[in-house]
């Protein structure tokens, strides 16, 4: 293991980042079942994918789960784990259960353990070891059929919608329901119908619901952008949001809430918004700990950091006081000039990384989606507005 | 209250320069302070909103979850859910 001088990166502001994490998300398997078009791990340059064993091993996972006993003793506040891929459901039941008993044993129930899952193997055995180990499932659905087959395809291009309603409607009928069905997460089409992907969500009883614009950067625009200057994700979006704000009933919007929560005097909760610091951490399939996995999107390797630290032979607690995790952290503060003086910086917080990134001048832009956020924040001002309400 | 400026030209826009009184909330780093060299942060508004007023179902929730999380002295770095937007 390298040595690692105990530094903690100040900012311009003098301002000291505390090596704490709240979110580590473990790649226990680095191959998927689908091929989805527009997936950051497999179609965007990097292939470190194919470098890695397919599956976490047990030593990996014994390695994990000390090092994340050793880091609730350390670090004060609650962190939460994320079962990644990949798909991380092709550990199987035998396996997954083994991760998960290793891992309560070191993590009670406070904290937070959910999975990320395409939806397509999911069972009523993988359900029952969820809720015995008090795991939360969030499962990836891009909307009705045609909108979520146009990307989310299998290894030999067909459609993988039927399987994952088949996997949904496994998890919405499980006894533990309430407690295991995290949400829904969707990737936007621009093309799709904001009202029509909203009313599929609501028929599909989803208890909540997240959504992502599609990976890309100022060199290689997101499929279904077509300058960098154009709206048409932000229109989708303030779309989404007009059909949001007239349900009577609505079904909670995890972007759109944060969003508004900023406008009405409240704080984001995820990352690529708003200007709380956030510590994620990725342990890839081998072991290996990495920035966060999107950046993979920007240039091949991106996501390395320079100074490789394995968690079966490293120290994660001595990691977080490296000079390299400090740099890492840093880069999610927006530092183009046009953020810094752009007066909703506070909401956008200079978007996602990878959204960031241009090859002649690195991550120094503001997000290839900034116009799109400019619009949807403009049509939510003009939303409370209409409500009468202040915002900030 | 502040706005937004826009101009829509096609499926392009041009942000233009946003309304001079347009001031940046406070949220907070680990210390609830804004990052360094953003427009000149001015006190924020003070939210007087009667929630059982307000005709929307959204909004309602939204501004007692804000309400609750202040009381609690909630702030997003504690929360215990995870952050990265590839999980929920």
């Amino acid at each position: 293991m390298p040595t690692i001088a105990s530094t903690i990166v100040t900012t311009g502001v003098d301002r000291p980042m505390h090596p704490e994490l709240d979110t580590i998300l473990l790649k226990v398997a680095s191959r998927c079942n689908l091929d989805c078009t527009y997936c950051y791990v497999y179609h965007m340059g990097d292939n470190n994918w194919a470098k890695q064993e397919k599956l976490m091993s047990e030593a990996t996972m014994r390695a994990v789960c000390e090092s994340l006993q050793r880091l609730r003793l350390y670090q004060q506040r609650i962190f939460s784990v994320v079962l990644h891929g990949g798909e991380p459901l092709l550990l199987g039941s035998k396996g997954l259960k083994q991760l998960l008993g290793t891992l309560r044993r070191v993590l009670p129930d406070s904290y937070p353990i959910s999975l990320q899952t395409n939806g397509t193997l999911i069972t009523e055995e993988i359900l029952d070891i969820c809720s015995a180990f008090r795991v939360s499932v969030a499962v990836s659905i891009d909307g009705p059929e045609v909108v979520h087959n146009g990307s989310r395809v299998t290894r030999r291009g067909e459609g993988s919608f039927e399987q994952v309603r088949r996997g949904i409607c496994l998890l919405k009928a499980h006894h533990d329901a309430v407690f295991l069905n995290a949400g829904l997460l969707a990737v936007i089409d621009p093309e799709s119908d904001p009202r029509e992907v909203y009313s599929f969500f609501k028929e599909l009883e989803a208890p909540s619901l997240d959504f992502l614009y599609k990976d890309g950067n100022h060199d290689r625009l997101p499929v279904g952008k077509s300058a960098p200057d154009s709206v048409e994700y932000g229109r989708w979006m303030a779309g989404l949001l007009d059909v949001y704000l007239a349900d009577p009933d609505p079904l909670p919007i995890r972007v759109l809430d944060d969003m508004m929560k900023v406008l009405l005097g409240g704080m984001v909760s995820k990352e690529g918004l708003g200007l709380t610091d956030f510590g994620i951490l990725i342990i890839d399939t081998d072991g290996t700990i990495m920035k966060n996995d999107t950046l993979k999107s920007s240039f091949p390797g991106a996501d390395r950091f320079d100074q490789s630290v394995n968690i079966r032979d490293g120290d994660l607690i001595e990691f977080l006081h490296s000079r390299v995790f400090g740099e890492y952290r840093q880069l999610q503060r927006p530092s183009c000039a046009a953020c810094q003086t752009c007066p909703e910086l506070n909401l956008c917080g200079g978007g996602m990384i990878l959204h960031r990134w241009r090859k002649a001048n690195g991550f120094d832009n503001p997000s290839v989606y900034c116009t799109d956020q400019l619009y949807l924040i403009g049509q939510m001002r003009h939303q409370l507005t209409n409500y009468c309400l202040p915002h900030v | 209250m502040s706005f937004v400026s826009i101009l829509l030209f096609g499926d392009h826009l041009i942000p233009l320069p946003l309304n001079a009184n347009a001031f940046i909330m406070e949220q907070s780093f680990q210390e609830g302070k804004p990052i360094g060299k953003v427009a000149e942060p001015t006190v924020p508004e003070t939210l007087v909103v009667n929630i059982n007023e307000i005709n929307n179902a959204v909004l309602r929730r939204l501004i007692g979850e804000v309400q609750s999380e202040k009381e609690n002295h909630l702030h997003a770095y504690n929360r215990q859910h995870n952050r990265h937007n590839r999980g929920r």
